[in-house]
């Protein structure tokens, strides 16, 4: 018997047979009375001065409504306060092919897009910067003006802990490599789409949005538009996935605004997928060193790691991606010597961003690729090796995070014994190979982005009929954050789920919580439902009122040195996952058999919920690794379709034994933890281990495109110890 | 993203088609599935003022034992597959994927619109780098100072009525015609073909002889559904008193025009000597124009091709 009645167990989300019946309204499905339609003129260039822009004549073509160009919202936006970098459209240059630079509205989407094509716009070409490496140093007409010194630098981080020459010397063992990551989308299926509408009086703004960050999106539209918080209303309907590419506030999402104000009617975009490709915050692409030590006794004794990272255009949430780059790639291991050297870089491509795994996914591949070398020039497992050297439970890391529940050893222990490592490791033949590797993530970020914002409110009602209503401001993309709160607050009212109402994503009727990105939801908001529902039941049982709010703070932590709230969280996830491959070395195609995946997301609150986390992300992991990447030439991206940029299809996936492990987590609502994220590091490097152990390849880009594999096949010496032909 | 304004008329008979694309005086195309032309026309590329479709015309979608109409969609063919050689469905089953074959359409796939990184672009793009000669520029992109269009036509199922031998009935102002699949289409990515103005294929015809042949299709391409061909090859085999007699080859997508190589009797048995594949080979490699223009690069494709050749000629002669 459980000792819950609700939590712990499985069930289909919340809206679910609206979503599969095809009644769930998402953005573009609302109907309003008078809408227009609006779309945005985008820059073929990918750097340029914008000489002139003449609106004439699409301003004379019947039908339109209005005519926007950047110089009449000049103010700067973004979603971290250190790089308010982008503007609603292009002011005085544009910075990548596709930026927009004039956006109609008009009674039509036919009208609206004969209109931009009499828009015209007079350009003086600059140089494109695309390589990142050339902007570490001064450069002509660099990307943005606040590049450090002169160059297209956008952040860089320094960091050092404990000894790294005394570690040198303890070292026996030694390990480095580079590696290359192309950019990869998300490939959430509904493109961004907004509908902003003004009141009457038109000093109110509501703005409906397809965003993982409606708050967010609140407080920047208030900052342009100059106008107080409480006349902004946002309201985020279904959406269908965000994977990071919502969680920034958006040039649209302004476009429409300032449209709406002009045609004094609702105004509408949705995105073509090639808007999204262009405008999606796509994970960033990058050049990542590292060198990794152990000693005699097979104890880690240094991490040396160097990332430079493509920031694209624009800033984003780069300044974070960059600490991240580093900072969690640590653990799940105890390195007390630890040296990170990582740089953004300001290119002319489309800004990079936030995705799924954020920042932590390339420079996890590179260290469970190294440590697995490392376990072979030291003849130990692989398994053996990584659980010789894990972080325990309720510890500190060298960048002084703190550790509370910890289930990586049941992790790779689980995945060790379903996948029947110990019996088929090493006697699998040429061609076959298993591969290990392990994961940590946060469960949301301890410091809030703006340091006045809570990080979540929950308020709960009783209604009239005895019923309940939960207020919260997290956003329910996909993900089944709305289920989890009428559990969480279900199972503290004991009551029946059906009894519980969620109201949630409209900055008007709920109270804050600053979004679904970084794994913080379930944690959270998860938290705040707990105490709003304890709360109310103290107030019912007291006779003292009917409604119960819950706050969400984390506890203050952390070191104190630069940066050190980047990677701080209240509680961390641990993964492992093995991978079973078999590569056809006469075609290079790398077939993944079967994949176990292990992961620790404290107390399963919706078992079913985290098995699909965890199969999304074996699929998403999968194609970045198998297939995915986003082709540049000249600043144009040359795959922005979903024909062309190949995401791995439903008959590309292997069978997915997806494992739960529950360390009940202290802090977390009923003992949870993140599970949605952190699944999907483990697996790219599990495969790649996989490939090696399969005909002793060792692969340092991806994604592992069988032209690829097979000339490293032909031309690539075969390791010592590897298995031959 | 919308699709352009056009009239879309509806004939019930091939000569209703056929006069009216006369009366347009060019500005037409006709329309099947419309899985290809729609979605170039979304793109602003090779868009008509005028589309007729062939969905009304009875007679095109009929299928017996030696005759598939061009409008039968995929889907059907594969659904009625057993009174067909085999190799047709089991090709079938790996063109696009489930959704897209019960409206595409056989006849769309043997008429494909040649597929290019540089063509299958969006508005944005090509005004970012200029459109090719095949949209509305002047030039190739993919290949240097060339006068000629390199798309590869992507069809999967030419390979398979190639290798059967088979035949399709053109109708157009002049008459009906009946054109060798071996002769109908052209190297050249913007007139693949020979089908003039107005010239309408209303079906393949088989002969006997297909169902002589063992037969099998492999596909390179990066994922393992929907993907377009990055190459594909079809073997036929026909067997003599258990000795291989004629051996049938064909690719598609390694160049603008799908190729056949044929090796008879005594050929085969000289071939046998040098090696059947490296003949093959040899013979097949003329017509293979693939350039830099698609997901794989044009070494691996050819080698891929080269390499499937090889495994497909020795399970089927084994």
């Amino acid at each position: 018997m459980s000792e819950f009645n609700i939590v712990g167990k499985s069930m289909p989300q919340l809206g679910s047979i609206e979503k599969v019946t095809g009644k769930a309204l998402y953005t573009d499905d609302l109907q309003f009375d008078d809408l227009h339609y609006a779309l945005i003129l985008r820059s073929p260039y990918a750097h340029a001065r914008i000489v002139s822009i003449d609106t004439s004549r699409a301003e004379a073509l019947p039908g339109v409504k209005a005519v926007l160009t950047g110089c009449e919202y000049q103010k700067t936006f973004g979603v971290l306060p250190i790089s308010y970098d982008e503007t609603v459209l292009a002011v005085s240059k544009v910075r990548h092919v596709g930026e927009g630079v004039a956006a109609v509205a008009a009674t039509t989407l036919e009208i609206a897009g004969e209109a931009l094509k009499l828009i015209e716009v007079e350009y003086e070409e600059l140089p494109g910067h695309f390589d990142p490496a050339a902007g570490i140093v001064p450069v002509e007409n660099p990307v943005h003006d606040h590049g450090r010194n002169g160059s297209n630098i956008h952040k860089q981080v320094n960091l050092s802990f404990g000894d790294l020459q005394a570690a040198h010397s303890a070292t026996l063992f030694e390990v480095s490599g580079q590696f290359e990551f192309p950019a990869v989308t998300h490939g959430f299926l509904e493109p961004h789409s907004a509908v902003a509408r003004w009141s009457d009086s038109a000093d109110e703004l509501t703005i409906w949005s397809s965003t993982q960050v409606p708050f967010y999106l609140r407080r920047q539209l208030s900052r342009v538009f100059d106008l107080p918080l409480e006349k902004v209303r946002v309201i985020k309907p279904y959406v269908g996935g965000g994977f990071g590419g919502k969680s920034d506030p958006f040039p649209h999402e302004f476009v429409v605004a300032a449209l709406a104000g002009k045609v004094r009617k609702p105004v509408k975009i949705t995105f073509s997928r090639e808007e999204v490709f262009i405008s999606h915050h796509a994970r960033h692409p990058s050049i990542i060193k590292m060198q990794l030590g152990a000693d005699r006794e097979g104890k880690f004794t240094y991490l040396d790691l160097d990332a430079t990272i493509n920031g694209g255009a624009f800033g984003s949430f780069g300044v974070v991606t960059t600490y991240y780059n580093g900072v969690l790639t640590q653990g799940p291991y105890r390195i007390n010597n630890f040296r990170y050297q990582g740089r953004r870089i300001y290119t002319n491509l489309p800004p990079s961003g936030a995705m799924r795994g954020h920042g932590a996914v390339n420079t996890r591949f590179v260290k469970e690729c190294l440590i697995d070398e490392l376990a072979e020039n030291m003849a130990i497992d692989p398994c053996d090796f990584r659980l010789a050297n894990l972080l325990p439970e309720h510890t500190l890391t060298a960048t002084q995070f703190r550790i509370t529940s910890n289930g990586m050893k049941e992790c790779i222990e689980r995945v060790r014994r379903d996948s029947q490592w110990d019996a088929r490791i090493g006697k699998l033949p040429y061609g076959h190979g298993l591969g290990v590797a392990c994961s940590f993530f946060i469960s949301g970020s301890a410091l809030t982005i703006n340091r006045d914002d809570p990080q979540s409110i929950v308020r709960t009602v009783r209604e009239e009929d005895g019923r309940f209503t939960v207020y919260s401001g997290a956003s329910d993309i996909g993900q089944g954050s709305d289920t989890v709160l009428a559990q969480v607050t279900a199972e503290v009212l004991g009551v029946d789920l059906d009894c519980i109402r969620v109201i949630s994503a409209d900055t008007g009727r709920c109270p804050i919580d600053i979004g679904s990105y970084s794994s913080r939801v379930t944690f959270m908001a998860g938290n705040a439902a707990r105490l709003a529902a304890l709360n109310l039941l103290q107030a019912l049982e007291k006779g003292t009122g009917n409604v119960g709010v819950g706050e969400y703070e984390s506890p203050k932590m952390g070191g104190d040195y630069k940066g050190a709230g980047a990677g701080l969280s209240p509680s961390y996830s641990f993964g492992a996952s093995v991978v079973e491959v078999k590569v056809d070395t006469r075609t290079g195609f790398i077939k993944i058999v079967k994949v176990w995946l292990a992961h620790d997301c404290g107390k399963a609150l919706n078992p079913q919920a985290v098995e699909g986390q965890i199969e999304g992300s074996v699929h998403m992991g999968l194609g970045q690794f198998l297939s995915e990447q986003l082709q540049f030439e000249g600043g144009r991206i040359a795959n922005a379709s979903f024909i062309d940029y190949k995401m791995i299809l439903p008959t590309d996936l292997p069978e997915i034994n997806a494992i739960i492990v529950e360390s009940n987590d202290p802090e977390g609502p009923f003992g949870a933890k993140e599970c949605g994220e952190g699944a999907l590091h483990p697996v790219l490097p599990a495969a790649a281990n996989a490939v090696y152990n399969a005909c002793g390849l060792r692969l340092r880009k991806l994604p592992a495109a069988p032209d690829y594999v097979l000339s490293l096949l032909r031309h690539e010496h075969t390791p010592v110890g590897a298995k031959k032909p | 993203m919308s699709l352009p304004s056009f009239q879309l008329h509806m004939p019930h008979t091939v000569d209703q088609a056929i006069s009216l694309a006369g009366s347009l005086k060019g500005d037409s195309a006709f329309v099947a599935g419309g899985t290809d032309l729609l979605v170039n026309a979304k793109e602003q590329l090779n868009c008509h003022k005028n589309l007729i479709s062939l969905s009304g015309i009875g007679a095109m979608k009929e299928m017996s034992r030696f005759s598939i109409g061009a409008a039968v969609t995929i889907a059907e063919l594969i659904r009625k597959g057993e009174i067909l050689p085999p190799l047709l469905s089991k090709t079938a089953r790996m063109v696009a994927g489930p959704a897209l074959r019960e409206s595409a359409t056989v006849g769309g796939n043997l008429l494909l619109n040649g597929r290019c990184v540089y063509f299958n672009q969006s508005k944005l793009y090509r005004c970012s780098h200029g459109a090719c000669m095949k949209a509305e520029g002047k030039a190739c992109i993919a290949v240097a100072q060339t006068e000629r269009c390199y798309a590869p036509f992507s069809g999967d199922l030419a390979a398979a009525f190639l290798v059967l031998n088979a035949e399709f009935e053109l109708a157009g102002p002049e008459g009906e015609r009946i054109v060798p699949a071996c002769e109908f289409y052209v190297n050249d990515g913007i007139h693949a073909n020979v089908l003039n103005s107005a010239e309408l294929l209303v079906r393949v015809r088989l002969s006997e002889d297909a169902f002589d042949f063992n037969c099998d299709y492999r596909k390179l391409r990066p994922r393992s559904s929907i993907d377009f061909p990055e190459a594909g090859v079809a073997v036929a085999v026909k067997k003599t008193n258990e000795r291989a007699s004629e051996l049938r080859v064909a690719l598609t997508a390694l160049g603008p025009a799908p190729s056949l190589a044929v090796l008879r009797d005594d050929q085969l048995e000289q071939a046998k000597a040098r090696g059947l594949a490296d003949t093959l080979w040899k013979q097949l490699s003329p017509s293979v124009l693939a350039v830099r223009n698609t997901s794989f690069s044009p070494t691996y494709r050819r080698e891929m091709a080269r390499l499937f050749i090889e495994q497909m000629l020795e399970s089927l002669l084994a």
